[in-house]
């Protein structure tokens, strides 16, 4: 098990009508990795996300979670073999406070269904306060200090991202995939952030980030796999990837 | 957690239900209290499938009809027991939810509402069609009342009290899923049904559990309005009844189940008093629905809060006004 990645894929290909998005890409990531994916704008780093959660399905190739089989799967089933996200463009549940959005990340911790909720049974009281208790201590993990019934749309940009990653948390999962945490937060929230990412992999969570802001990605990164028109182009540590002459030809004009 | 507020709101319903008909000027009005509180219950599973999930349903009408013909016929056809013929109402309607539910939940947004618009229109041509079984547009009549070992609910107050009965133990019900696991799966869904899916939600499952709710508490409702009118017919469970039960849920205020309530009893009363209007009745229904989502577009129940909020605040600010003065 211990050689096992915690994630796996292998010539993964998705097509878009005429256009091919990810083009027979395969990478894994190892057990308490911090691995980013970056390209340029449209090389399909949001892709790669949405085929690994099963929000789209591949058209060939396979991926793997913990050894197990996952493409093709619909993505609640994908989520419970441990992964979590955030999304590039923050995807809150509006009407819910915030306690209540973290809740839901917790949502396979627990089993009450629709009786026991109808009736407020025993056990799903007990169950309640379970899923609470998880919620409110990934909200105290990720640093977000606002009333727990605050209305998760009411938050600044900033912390709504923060409640996304504790969302993701509160499902334990193996492996979180966070796509563009630091796109428009100020730099010291993107000084938190990283922080924020080098504390999760200490919980032994492994992490798979996807980010524009070089600097992040590079100081925080074990690994980096570069993306350019769905192709992937390099693959190494952030030393070696910032000496790529392919890498800094796709970046031609930005500095890495 | 928020129980507390709950319950207190539920008490309070349930000492207005019970002095309610001291207050009432007679049988009619009865009457008329008893057809609100069997629509609140129908808007009740309808602000749990629209206001919650985000599922829209223009054929509610239909699950509401299928409870009310299944204890209609069972009763004064098959000689069943009336409390039978109204579990099997209940049972028949859940049970078409999810047989109906299964395919048209794959459908989103304007195509939900068009499948249940389709659906709500072939369960009313049956209604009237099958006349061997449903007694076409006649209907059926004579109807026995429920009964409690004896005790026969068939006087206006006294369907008035089991129907109050029954508002209160489905608003308890409603509220208890709303605050739980299952209902913020259900919030969630959405919110974002992509984001509660990567969560472990499996979204198709809980679209089809408050489905199938909303047609239980649809058939039950059915089921009562059967029993109460002792007389029941097609055209009651057409489109425009569908409609009406849509426009109930949005003017109490959608995802509030406190707004159930206020729905119902705003959409009856008003269809009420708009009678001597005659045909043109739907033209001033329409205006007065209007002026109602202008004014008050978080509909009734949260409306009507904002206004008693606004104007303790401005009493508040004049009252310190004039401490300065």
């Amino acid at each position: 098990m211990s050689d096992t990645a915690v994630l796996q894929l292998d010539d993964v290909v998705k097509k878009f009508g005429g256009l091919t998005a990810v083009d027979r890409v395969g990478f894994s990531v190892r057990r308490g990795q911090i691995k980013a994916l970056i390209g340029p704008n449209g090389a399909g780093k949001t892709t790669v996300f949405n085929l690994i959660t099963g929000v789209y399905n591949i058209d060939a190739g396979e991926i793997r979670i913990a050894g197990h089989v996952t493409s093709g799967r619909p993505s609640h089933r994908i989520a419970s073999r441990g992964i979590a996200r955030t999304f590039q463009h923050v995807e809150l549940f509006s009407n819910m406070t915030v306690l209540e959005n973290v809740m839901v990340g917790a949502h396979m911790a627990a089993t009450s269904g629709m009786l026991a909720s109808a009736l407020h049974l025993h056990s799903m009281k007990a169950q309640e306060r379970l899923l609470a208790d998880k919620a409110a201590s990934c909200l105290d993990l990720v640093g977000l200090d606002v009333p727990y019934d605050t209305d998760a749309l009411s938050l600044a940009f900033g912390q709504q991202r923060l409640l996304e990653v504790a969302r993701a948390l509160a499902a334990d999962p193996i492996l979180v995939l966070l796509d563009e945490p630091a796109a428009g937060l100020s730099s010291a929230e993107s000084a938190q952030l990283a922080e924020l990412v080098q504390r999760i992999r200490d919980l032994e969570v492994t992490v798979l980030i996807v980010d524009h802001d070089m600097d992040l990605v590079m100081r925080i990164s074990d690994e980096v796999v570069v993306l350019d028109h769905g192709v992937k182009i390099a693959e190494g540590t952030p030393k070696e990837i910032q000496a790529n002459s392919e890498v800094i030809a796709a970046y031609l004009g930005e500095e890495i | 957690m928020l129980h507390a507020r709950s319950y207190r709101l539920i008490l309070a319903v349930a000492v207005i239900a019970a002095v309610l008909p001291l207050l009432l000027p007679g049988g009619y009005a009865l009457h008329l209290a008893a057809v609100i509180g069997i629509n609140t219950i129908v808007v009740l599973g309808l602000n749990l499938l629209m206001g919650y999930a985000g599922q829209v349903s223009l054929g509610q009408a239909a699950f509401v009809g299928i409870g009310s013909y299944a204890s209609g016929i069972l009763a004064a056809k098959a000689g069943l027991s009336p409390w039978l013929a109204m579990a099997t109402g209940v049972t028949l309607a859940a049970t078409t939810g999810a047989v109906v539910g299964i395919p048209l939940l794959k459908l989103r947004g304007h195509y939900l509402a068009m499948g249940t618009l389709g659906f709500g229109m072939i369960v009313y041509i049956v209604l009237r069609q099958w006349n061997s079984l449903t007694g076409g547009t006649i209907g059926i009549m004579s109807i026995p009342p429920l009964t409690i070992g004896g005790f026969a609910i068939d006087t206006e107050l006294r369907m008035y009290y089991f129907v109050a009965f029954s508002v209160i133990l489905a608003l308890a019900l409603a509220s208890n899923i709303i605050d739980s696991r299952v209902g913020r799966a259900m919030r969630a869904v959405h919110g974002s049904e992509v984001a509660a899916e990567t969560c472990g939600v499996h979204t198709a499952r809980y679209k089809l559990q408050v489905f199938v709710l909303s047609a239980a508490l649809a058939g039950y409702a059915g089921s009562l309005h059967a029993h109460h009118a002792t007389y029941i017919h097609p055209g009651t469970f057409g489109f425009q009844y569908s409609i009406h039960l849509v426009v109930m849920a949005v003017l109490g205020g959608m995802a509030s189940v406190w707004g159930a309530v206020f729905g119902a009893a705003a959409v009856t009363l008003i269809g009420e008093n708009l009678r001597s209007f005659q045909e043109f009745s739907t033209v001033a229904f329409g205006f007065v629905l209007i002026v109602i989502m202008i004014f008050l577009p978080a509909g009734l129940w949260r409306g009507i809060g904002d206004i008693i909020q606004r104007t303790a605040r401005l009493s508040q600010q004049r009252r310190r006004g004039t401490r300065h003065v």
